[in-house]
């Protein structure tokens, strides 16, 4: 097969771990939004298995995209695989540390687990996230304002029984 | 009577603290969440540990709840947890790392087949097809009809020469290999004549993707004679520049964009009657082809077509999702969304189904491409020894 010297690099930066298989496919990023757009569409179906197996392609395809390990890891949430889940969102966090989906929902999933680092992924997720775009935002500002209203109540209350 | 009553707005209250707890899952949080958020987010000591002796869950307090956090508590509600969404970066730094850049194509194709992953189209279909058309409320027969006769007199519609496209694949192979056709005679000087193309077709290194455009060239003069006048420059002197070559691939890209190929007669429209599809046809037909090239170029058709196939069954799943998602409650919505989720599984059924046959193809494409390679160097090799 004939290749010219541009696709011979870019094969062997496949071999070398420095280039993605989307780029040796030629797979765009326009290409990984109309996929991902069908996978949240499963998903919001409740088609979960589909909907892993479309995203766990686009992290294979492209490992750097933290949009796709983000969104992986919401829908290893839905099936309640947390390890799974966690892992994911903190590997999207790699990549990109400000991603406002990682960060919110790795943040539930410490509180749950009584981690209180938990707070901290959910003030960086608004702070990723200031205009709320995203749900993942818009859920990690309303959890910091419950938390911010009930420790204000408390400052003003002081003591138990001097309220 | 008003400590009962009391009494009873202290349990309601107390009810709405559970509700406000299990919103994040239904476990007790308050103590541990204090000690490590609490120093996370800058809360004073005293502070803390007031929360913490107040029995229950401070982090729900019931009067905080009751004062206003409680619409808090619907806002949540509205914002489920792990809903699946696709953020790509927001620093321009990030943004496409990984992906490959626009326009650029797939490495494992062979060259010269152009092949490239389907794009996804919007659903605005811009009449690309008869189904887009009827979509959109234009009669379908209207663009599928082909020009008769009288339509040419009319000037209505305009045939163009089936051989057009053969110019034109020959014109890109010649503008992507311009300096293999410059230097296979003489010096690199850009320029390009008769016999150029000859010594690549004498060539017998030269893959048959270079030999099949400059047969096409050396055996149609009136093509050869369009591409030496295309930049106008010059009269006919039988040499070709390099803007002689993109000249004439805009002339010929902007002749079948305004003619497309359904406005075609002659072979054509034969081949319709004969219910062989006009590329197909005018593939067979072609005298500049190898016949290897021919097949591989009815496969590349084939699995082009199917591209396009898979393009709309996305597009229609994208249409049937946005419908499922925008359906109500009622015992009606619910019938139409188990329509709906069947109408799904038949598209992807379908589209697993074209995905397969593309591979097929391309797994197909790859083999003949290989086979050819070894049969010419097994020639080579056995010339060698005789």
């Amino acid at each position: 097969m004939e290749m010219n010297r541009e696709e011979a690099e870019t094969l062997r930066g496949f071999a070398r771990g420095e280039k993605t298989w989307a780029e040796v496919e030629g797979f765009t990023q326009e290409d990984a939004r109309k996929v991902a757009e069908v996978g949240c569409d499963l998903a919001e179906l409740g088609r979960l298995d589909e909907a892993r197996v479309l995203f766990e392609g686009l992290v294979e395809l492209n490992p750097k995209d933290s949009g796709a390990r983000s969104a992986l890891g919401t829908v290893y949430q839905k099936l309640n695989w947390v390890d799974e889940a966690l892992a994911a969102y903190s590997a999207a966090l790699e990549s990109d540390e400000q991603n406002p989906i990682a960060l919110s929902n790795r943040g539930e999933l410490r509180l749950r687990a009584g981690d209180g680092e938990g707070l901290v992924d959910l003030k960086k997720a608004c702070e990723a996230d200031p205009e709320g775009r995203t749900t993942a935002g818009q859920r990690a500002a309303l959890l910091l304002k419950v938390v911010d209203q009930a420790v204000a109540r408390q400052a003003v209350n002081g003591e138990p029984g001097k309220g | 009577m008003a400590f009962e009553f009391l009494s009873e707005i202290g349990k309601g209250i107390e009810n709405i603290a559970v509700g406000a707890i299990r919103t994040l899952g239904d476990f007790d949080i308050a103590n541990r969440l204090i000690d490590s958020g609490a120093q996370a987010l800058g809360i004073s000591d005293p502070v803390k540990n007031v929360a913490k002796v107040v029995g229950g869950v401070v982090f729900f307090d019931p009067v905080v709840i009751a004062n206003g956090a409680l619409g808090l508590w619907e806002e949540l509600n509205r914002c489920p947890p792990a809903k699946t969404e696709y953020a790509p970066p927001a620093t321009r730094e990030s943004c496409g790392n990984g992906w490959a850049k626009p326009g650029q194509r797939s490495t494992l194709v062979p060259p010269g087949l152009g092949f490239n992953w389907p794009t996804v189209r919007e659903p605005s279909f811009q009449g690309s097809s008869p189904a887009a058309a009827s979509a959109e409320g234009d009669d379908p027969e209207e663009l599928s009809s082909g020009a008769g006769p009288e339509d040419f007199e009319s000037g209505a519609a305009w045939p163009v020469d089936p051989n057009l496209n053969d110019y034109l694949r020959a014109l890109k192979v010649l503008q992507a290999n311009w300096r293999t056709f410059d230097t296979a005679v003489g010096a690199r000087d850009g320029l390009l004549s008769r016999e150029n193309l000859r010594a690549v077709v004498d060539n017998p290194a030269a893959s048959e993707v270079l030999k099949g455009a400059s047969r096409f060239l050396l055996d149609h003069a009136e093509y050869y004679h369009r591409l030496e006048m295309a930049a106008g420059i010059g009269g006919p002197d039988r040499i070709v520049g390099v803007g002689d070559v993109s000249a004439a691939i805009a002339e010929a890209e902007a002749v079948l964009r305004r003619y497309p190929a359904d406005s075609t007669w002659g072979p054509s429209s034969l081949a319709r009657a004969s219910g062989v599809p006009h590329g197909v046809r005018s593939i067979l037909d072609s005298s500049s082809m190898s016949l290897e090239e021919k097949v591989e170029a009815v496969l590349q058709l084939i699995a082009e077509q199917t591209d396009d196939q898979i393009s709309e069954v996305m597009d229609q799943m994208a249409q049937v999702s946005q419908r499922r998602a925008g359906l109500g409650q009622g015992t009606n919505a619910r019938k139409s969304a188990a329509a709906m989720d069947q109408s799904m599984e038949r598209l992807q059924l379908r589209l697993q189904k074209l995905i397969e046959r593309r591979r097929q193809m391309f797994e197909l494409m790859s083999t003949l491409s290989e086979k050819s390679n070894e049969m010419a160097k097994t020639a080579i090799q056995n010339m060698g020894r005789a």
